[in-house]
Protein backbone atom coordinates (compact mmCIF):
# COMPACT_ATOMS: atom_id res chain seq x y z
CA UNK A 1 0.00 0.00 0.00
CA UNK A 2 1.10 3.44 -1.03
CA UNK A 3 1.05 6.45 1.24
CA UNK A 4 1.00 9.73 -0.42
CA UNK A 5 2.25 12.16 2.33
CA UNK A 6 0.73 15.37 0.99
CA UNK A 7 -3.02 13.43 0.88
CA UNK A 8 -2.69 13.25 4.13
CA UNK A 9 -0.68 15.87 5.89
CA UNK A 10 0.20 19.56 5.53
CA UNK A 11 3.93 19.62 6.32
CA UNK A 12 5.93 17.14 8.11
CA UNK A 13 7.49 19.20 10.78
CA UNK A 14 5.89 18.42 14.69
CA UNK A 15 5.46 15.52 16.09
CA UNK A 16 1.49 15.56 15.79
CA UNK A 17 2.28 14.99 11.76
CA UNK A 18 4.68 12.09 12.24
CA UNK A 19 1.68 10.66 14.82
CA UNK A 20 -0.35 10.85 11.58
CA UNK A 21 2.13 9.24 9.58
CA UNK A 22 2.46 6.42 12.50
CA UNK A 23 -0.93 5.39 12.29
CA UNK A 24 -0.90 5.11 8.49
CA UNK A 25 2.33 2.96 8.16
CA UNK A 26 1.52 1.05 11.38
CA UNK A 27 -2.03 0.07 9.86
CA UNK A 28 -0.71 -0.75 6.50
CA UNK A 29 2.15 -3.13 8.18
CA UNK A 30 -1.08 -4.77 10.18
CA UNK A 31 -2.94 -5.20 7.06
CA UNK A 32 -0.34 -5.89 4.05
CA UNK A 33 2.61 -6.67 5.58
CA UNK A 34 4.63 -3.52 4.36
CA UNK A 35 3.99 0.01 3.68
CA UNK A 36 5.77 1.99 0.90
CA UNK A 37 5.43 6.30 1.91
CA UNK A 38 5.68 8.29 -0.89
CA UNK A 39 7.05 11.54 0.10
CA UNK A 40 6.35 13.73 -3.69
CA UNK A 41 6.18 17.21 -2.89
CA UNK A 42 7.54 17.70 0.30
CA UNK A 43 10.45 19.94 0.52
CA UNK A 44 12.08 18.60 4.29
CA UNK A 45 11.10 17.21 7.27
CA UNK A 46 12.35 17.96 10.80
CA UNK A 47 13.56 15.65 13.67
CA UNK A 48 10.53 15.77 15.67
CA UNK A 49 8.29 14.80 12.46
CA UNK A 50 10.55 11.73 11.88
CA UNK A 51 10.97 10.55 15.75
CA UNK A 52 7.49 10.26 16.05
CA UNK A 53 6.54 8.84 12.12
CA UNK A 54 9.00 5.94 12.47
CA UNK A 55 11.31 5.47 15.40
CA UNK A 56 8.48 3.82 17.19
CA UNK A 57 8.69 1.31 14.99
CA UNK A 58 11.66 -0.21 16.76
CA UNK A 59 9.91 -0.86 19.57
CA UNK A 60 7.21 -3.11 18.01
CA UNK A 61 10.33 -4.73 15.83
CA UNK A 62 13.82 -5.25 14.80
CA UNK A 63 15.52 -2.83 12.80
CA UNK A 64 15.99 -5.55 10.39
CA UNK A 65 12.80 -6.11 10.08
CA UNK A 66 11.45 -2.80 9.20
CA UNK A 67 13.75 -2.54 6.51
CA UNK A 68 11.88 -5.25 5.27
CA UNK A 69 8.20 -4.16 6.07
CA UNK A 70 8.99 -0.17 4.85
CA UNK A 71 9.74 1.36 1.91
CA UNK A 72 10.72 5.29 1.22
CA UNK A 73 10.72 6.65 -2.16
CA UNK A 74 10.33 9.56 -3.89
CA UNK A 75 12.17 11.45 -1.21
CA UNK A 76 14.68 14.08 -1.06
CA UNK A 77 18.00 13.59 0.13
CA UNK A 78 17.69 15.46 3.45
CA UNK A 79 14.20 13.45 4.06
CA UNK A 80 16.05 10.12 3.53
CA UNK A 81 18.97 10.70 5.03
CA UNK A 82 17.28 11.91 8.53
CA UNK A 83 15.80 8.98 8.09
CA UNK A 84 17.83 6.41 8.00
CA UNK A 85 20.29 8.02 10.55
CA UNK A 86 17.54 8.66 13.19
CA UNK A 87 16.85 4.73 12.80
CA UNK A 88 20.47 3.61 13.24
CA UNK A 89 21.27 5.96 16.23
CA UNK A 90 18.31 4.69 17.85
CA UNK A 91 18.31 0.93 16.92
CA UNK A 92 22.10 1.16 18.07
CA UNK A 93 23.03 -0.38 21.37
CA UNK A 94 24.49 3.00 22.56
CA UNK A 95 20.86 4.32 22.31
CA UNK A 96 18.99 2.52 24.69
CA UNK B 1 7.29 55.56 39.51
CA UNK B 2 11.21 53.54 38.94
CA UNK B 3 12.70 54.19 35.88
CA UNK B 4 15.84 53.25 34.11
CA UNK B 5 18.12 54.43 30.88
CA UNK B 6 20.17 51.73 29.44
CA UNK B 7 22.85 52.67 27.21
CA UNK B 8 23.84 50.77 23.95
CA UNK B 9 26.92 51.31 23.14
CA UNK B 10 28.91 50.31 19.58
CA UNK B 11 28.06 47.23 18.08
CA UNK B 12 24.36 45.78 18.30
CA UNK B 13 24.81 41.74 19.21
CA UNK B 14 24.21 39.83 21.53
CA UNK B 15 26.94 40.11 23.89
CA UNK B 16 27.03 43.63 23.80
CA UNK B 17 23.60 43.98 24.85
CA UNK B 18 23.93 41.64 27.52
CA UNK B 19 27.03 43.50 28.87
CA UNK B 20 24.95 46.55 28.39
CA UNK B 21 21.98 45.38 30.85
CA UNK B 22 24.58 44.63 33.38
CA UNK B 23 26.04 47.94 32.99
CA UNK B 24 22.51 49.65 33.77
CA UNK B 25 21.82 46.93 36.88
CA UNK B 26 18.76 45.40 35.00
CA UNK B 27 17.51 42.07 36.41
CA UNK B 28 14.59 41.40 33.66
CA UNK B 29 12.90 39.63 35.54
CA UNK B 30 11.80 42.45 37.87
CA UNK B 31 12.16 45.48 35.61
CA UNK B 32 11.44 48.91 36.51
CA UNK B 33 8.02 50.55 35.43
CA UNK B 34 10.59 52.77 32.51
CA UNK B 35 12.85 51.82 30.89
CA UNK B 36 14.52 53.76 28.24
CA UNK B 37 17.15 52.03 25.48
CA UNK B 38 19.51 55.24 24.34
CA UNK B 39 21.06 54.27 20.56
CA UNK B 40 23.04 57.77 20.61
CA UNK B 41 26.13 55.58 20.51
CA UNK B 42 24.69 52.23 18.49
CA UNK B 43 27.58 51.44 16.13
CA UNK B 44 27.23 48.38 13.54
CA UNK B 45 23.80 46.68 13.66
CA UNK B 46 23.97 42.68 13.38
CA UNK B 47 21.29 39.96 13.49
CA UNK B 48 21.27 39.20 16.50
CA UNK B 49 21.28 42.21 17.90
CA UNK B 50 18.08 43.02 16.17
CA UNK B 51 16.46 39.74 17.86
CA UNK B 52 17.95 40.19 20.79
CA UNK B 53 16.91 44.18 21.48
CA UNK B 54 13.33 42.50 20.14
CA UNK B 55 12.89 39.76 22.39
CA UNK B 56 13.68 41.61 25.36
CA UNK B 57 11.63 44.87 24.80
CA UNK B 58 8.61 41.93 23.94
CA UNK B 59 9.87 40.22 27.53
CA UNK B 60 9.48 43.38 29.41
CA UNK B 61 6.29 44.28 27.97
CA UNK B 62 4.82 41.03 29.19
CA UNK B 63 5.82 41.76 32.52
CA UNK B 64 4.36 45.25 32.48
CA UNK B 65 7.01 47.55 31.89
CA UNK B 66 6.98 50.33 29.70
CA UNK B 67 10.03 50.69 26.75
CA UNK B 68 11.30 53.38 25.02
CA UNK B 69 13.62 54.53 22.81
CA UNK B 70 15.79 57.43 22.76
CA UNK B 71 18.42 58.87 20.05
CA UNK B 72 16.98 56.77 17.74
CA UNK B 73 16.25 59.18 14.92
CA UNK B 74 19.36 60.35 14.24
CA UNK B 75 20.10 59.04 10.35
CA UNK B 76 23.52 56.75 11.70
CA UNK B 77 24.26 53.74 9.34
CA UNK B 78 23.40 51.03 12.29
CA UNK B 79 20.18 52.49 13.17
CA UNK B 80 19.11 53.20 9.23
CA UNK B 81 19.51 49.67 8.98
CA UNK B 82 17.73 49.07 12.32
CA UNK B 83 14.95 50.86 10.72
CA UNK B 84 15.27 49.02 7.28
CA UNK B 85 15.00 45.68 9.24
CA UNK B 86 11.93 46.53 10.42
CA UNK B 87 12.45 47.03 14.31
CA UNK B 88 11.04 50.75 14.96
CA UNK B 89 7.63 49.64 12.75
CA UNK B 90 6.86 46.35 15.05
CA UNK B 91 8.37 48.23 18.86
CA UNK B 92 6.99 51.67 18.17
CA UNK B 93 4.46 51.37 15.41
CA UNK B 94 6.12 53.72 13.08
CA UNK B 95 9.36 54.02 11.08
CA UNK B 96 12.27 56.32 12.58
CA UNK B 97 13.03 57.74 9.34
CA UNK B 98 11.60 59.05 6.48
CA UNK B 99 12.60 57.12 2.99
CA UNK B 100 13.71 53.72 4.61
CA UNK B 101 12.39 50.72 2.70
CA UNK B 102 13.07 47.14 2.83
CA UNK B 103 15.18 45.60 0.51
CA UNK B 104 14.23 42.64 -1.20
CA UNK B 105 17.45 41.09 0.62
CA UNK B 106 15.84 41.64 4.11
CA UNK B 107 13.97 39.44 5.60
CA UNK B 108 11.82 41.55 8.15
CA UNK B 109 12.26 41.21 11.76
CA UNK B 110 8.48 39.34 13.14
CA UNK B 111 7.67 37.93 15.73
CA UNK B 112 6.53 34.24 15.12
CA UNK B 113 4.21 31.92 17.00
CA UNK B 114 5.64 28.36 17.08
CA UNK B 115 2.12 26.56 15.57
CA UNK B 116 2.62 29.56 12.76
CA UNK B 117 5.96 29.18 11.95
CA UNK B 118 6.32 26.00 9.65
CA UNK B 119 3.79 27.28 7.61
CA UNK B 120 5.98 30.40 7.55
CA UNK B 121 9.42 28.69 6.88
CA UNK B 122 7.34 27.48 3.39
CA UNK B 123 4.78 30.58 2.59
CA UNK B 124 7.15 33.06 3.59
CA UNK B 125 11.09 32.29 3.91
CA UNK B 126 11.84 29.71 1.47
CA UNK B 127 10.59 32.07 -1.59
CA UNK B 128 12.54 35.16 0.24
CA UNK B 129 15.88 33.23 0.28
CA UNK B 130 15.09 31.41 -3.14
CA UNK B 131 14.28 35.00 -4.66
CA UNK B 132 17.97 36.00 -2.79
CA UNK B 133 20.38 33.08 -4.04
CA UNK B 134 18.83 31.85 -7.43
CA UNK B 135 18.53 28.43 -5.81
CA UNK B 136 15.34 26.58 -6.18
CA UNK B 137 12.69 26.15 -2.97
CA UNK B 138 13.58 22.21 -2.99
CA UNK B 139 17.43 22.90 -2.93
CA UNK B 140 16.90 25.12 -0.14
CA UNK B 141 14.87 22.89 1.86
CA UNK B 142 17.72 21.07 4.02
CA UNK B 143 18.22 24.51 5.36
CA UNK B 144 14.58 25.47 5.72
CA UNK B 145 14.65 22.21 7.87
CA UNK B 146 16.79 23.98 10.18
CA UNK B 147 14.35 26.61 10.86
CA UNK B 148 11.65 24.48 11.68
CA UNK B 149 13.58 22.46 14.04
CA UNK B 150 14.60 25.72 15.82
CA UNK B 151 10.57 26.46 16.48
CA UNK B 152 10.03 22.82 17.48
CA UNK B 153 12.75 23.38 20.09
CA UNK B 154 10.85 26.88 20.89
CA UNK B 155 7.74 24.88 21.52
CA UNK B 156 9.30 22.22 23.44
CA UNK B 157 11.59 24.19 25.91
CA UNK B 158 9.96 27.59 26.51
CA UNK B 159 7.28 28.83 28.04
CA UNK B 160 6.99 31.86 25.78
CA UNK B 161 5.33 30.07 22.36
CA UNK B 162 7.17 32.71 20.11
CA UNK B 163 10.16 33.39 18.93
CA UNK B 164 11.58 36.71 16.49
CA UNK B 165 13.64 36.15 13.52
CA UNK B 166 15.12 38.65 11.18
CA UNK B 167 17.67 37.92 8.13
CA UNK B 168 19.49 39.34 5.83
CA UNK B 169 21.18 38.03 2.75
CA UNK B 170 23.99 39.94 1.28
CA UNK B 171 24.61 39.58 -2.27
CA UNK B 172 28.21 40.77 -2.58
CA UNK B 173 29.15 37.53 -0.72
CA UNK B 174 26.07 35.71 -1.66
CA UNK B 175 25.77 34.99 1.74
CA UNK B 176 22.49 34.88 4.47
CA UNK B 177 23.08 35.83 7.83
CA UNK B 178 19.79 34.70 10.05
CA UNK B 179 19.06 35.27 13.55
CA UNK B 180 16.11 33.48 15.60
CA UNK B 181 15.57 33.53 19.20
CA UNK B 182 13.35 32.83 22.20
CA UNK B 183 12.79 33.99 25.87
CA UNK B 184 13.08 30.72 27.34
CA UNK B 185 14.75 29.35 30.20
CA UNK B 186 17.65 28.53 28.01
CA UNK B 187 19.65 25.31 27.08
CA UNK B 188 22.04 25.18 30.40
CA UNK B 189 19.05 25.24 32.26
CA UNK B 190 17.11 22.76 30.64
CA UNK B 191 19.84 20.26 30.32
CA UNK B 192 20.79 20.41 33.96
CA UNK B 193 17.56 18.61 34.08
CA UNK B 194 18.64 15.53 33.21
CA UNK B 195 22.56 16.18 33.85
CA UNK B 196 23.10 18.50 36.79
CA UNK B 197 26.54 18.63 36.59
CA UNK B 198 26.98 20.62 33.28
CA UNK B 199 26.73 23.89 32.87
CA UNK B 200 27.90 26.89 30.29
CA UNK B 201 28.99 25.88 26.89
CA UNK B 202 29.79 22.41 27.96
CA UNK B 203 25.94 21.97 28.55
CA UNK B 204 25.35 23.71 25.13
CA UNK B 205 27.38 21.26 23.56
CA UNK B 206 26.15 18.51 25.44
CA UNK B 207 22.92 19.02 23.50
CA UNK B 208 24.64 18.86 20.21
CA UNK B 209 24.91 15.29 20.69
CA UNK B 210 22.91 13.46 19.22
CA UNK B 211 22.26 10.34 21.78
CA UNK B 212 21.10 13.15 24.09
CA UNK B 213 18.03 14.35 24.55
CA UNK B 214 16.25 16.12 27.60
CA UNK B 215 12.87 14.03 26.96
CA UNK B 216 11.32 17.86 28.47
CA UNK B 217 8.54 16.84 26.22
CA UNK B 218 7.16 12.88 26.15
CA UNK B 219 7.68 12.68 22.41
CA UNK B 220 10.60 14.76 22.79
CA UNK B 221 13.65 12.41 21.50
CA UNK B 222 16.33 15.01 20.44
CA UNK B 223 19.00 15.16 17.86
CA UNK B 224 17.61 18.53 16.52
CA UNK B 225 20.76 20.22 17.06
CA UNK B 226 23.66 17.31 15.77
CA UNK B 227 21.02 17.51 12.26
CA UNK B 228 21.13 21.14 11.88
CA UNK B 229 24.92 21.04 12.71
CA UNK B 230 25.28 18.62 9.70
CA UNK B 231 23.27 20.44 7.50
CA UNK B 232 24.79 24.21 8.18
CA UNK B 233 27.83 23.32 9.05
CA UNK B 234 29.31 19.56 7.66
CA UNK B 235 27.06 19.92 4.38
CA UNK B 236 26.88 24.11 3.52
CA UNK B 237 30.32 25.04 5.12
CA UNK B 238 28.48 27.56 7.31
CA UNK B 239 28.43 28.39 11.12
CA UNK B 240 25.93 28.48 13.94
CA UNK B 241 26.96 30.37 17.16
CA UNK B 242 24.12 29.55 20.00
CA UNK B 243 23.84 32.23 22.56
CA UNK B 244 21.96 30.70 25.30
CA UNK B 245 21.77 31.35 29.18
CA UNK B 246 24.74 33.05 29.83
CA UNK B 247 26.83 30.81 27.76
CA UNK B 248 28.25 30.45 23.85
CA UNK B 249 29.38 28.15 21.67
CA UNK B 250 30.46 28.26 17.84
CA UNK B 251 29.65 25.07 15.38
CA UNK B 252 32.37 26.12 12.59
CA UNK B 253 32.39 25.13 9.41
CA UNK B 254 32.94 21.62 8.92
CA UNK B 255 30.82 21.00 12.44
CA UNK B 256 33.61 21.66 15.38
CA UNK B 257 32.06 23.21 18.23
CA UNK B 258 34.51 25.47 20.52
CA UNK B 259 33.42 27.60 23.39
CA UNK B 260 33.27 31.08 23.51
CA UNK B 261 33.62 33.66 26.36
CA UNK B 262 30.95 33.25 28.56
CA UNK B 263 27.82 36.43 28.33
CA UNK B 264 29.07 38.82 30.52
CA UNK B 265 26.60 39.73 33.23
CA UNK B 266 23.85 39.45 35.34
CA UNK B 267 20.76 40.47 33.80
CA UNK B 268 18.51 37.61 33.98
CA UNK B 269 18.71 37.44 30.50
CA UNK B 270 18.41 33.64 29.50
CA UNK B 271 16.30 33.06 26.25
CA UNK B 272 18.15 31.15 23.60
CA UNK B 273 19.65 32.93 19.87
CA UNK B 274 20.89 31.36 16.97
CA UNK B 275 22.55 33.25 14.49
CA UNK B 276 23.86 31.51 11.37
CA UNK B 277 25.65 32.12 8.43
CA UNK B 278 25.19 30.04 5.29
CA UNK B 279 27.07 30.97 1.67
CA UNK B 280 24.23 30.34 0.10
CA UNK B 281 27.06 29.56 -3.12
CA UNK B 282 27.74 26.56 -1.57
CA UNK B 283 24.12 25.39 -2.28
CA UNK B 284 24.22 23.08 -5.56
CA UNK B 285 22.48 25.13 -7.80
CA UNK B 286 20.72 21.90 -9.62
CA UNK B 287 17.37 20.93 -7.74
CA UNK B 288 18.27 17.87 -6.13
CA UNK B 289 16.39 14.12 -7.52
CA UNK B 290 13.65 12.84 -5.14
CA UNK B 291 15.09 9.10 -4.63
CA UNK B 292 14.11 5.89 -3.32
CA UNK B 293 15.46 5.35 0.27
CA UNK B 294 18.56 2.95 0.46
CA UNK B 295 18.54 1.39 4.00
Amino acid sequence: MVIHVTDHLSGCATNEDGEVLLGLVEDAIRREGSAVVDFHGVLYTTTSFVNSAFLPLLERMSFDEVKKRLRIVKAYPQITSMIRDRMSQESSPAAA
Amino acid sequence: MSEMVVSLVGALNYPSVAYDLDAAGLIVQSPPDTLIFDLARVGFVEPSGVVMLHNLTRYLHSMGCKVFYRNYNEPRPGLLFLDGAGFFEDVIRTKAFEGTRRKATTLSLREIRTIDAHGWVSSDFLPWLANCSSRSEAALGHFGFCISEIFNNIRDHSDHQVGSIFAQWYPNIDTLKLAVGDFGRGIPATVATVEPELAGATAIERAFDPKFTSQSTPKNRGAGLDFMRKNVCQSLNGTMTVYSGGAAVLARAGGQIVHLNPIYGNSGYTGTLFEIVLPTHRIPEANPEEEEMRW
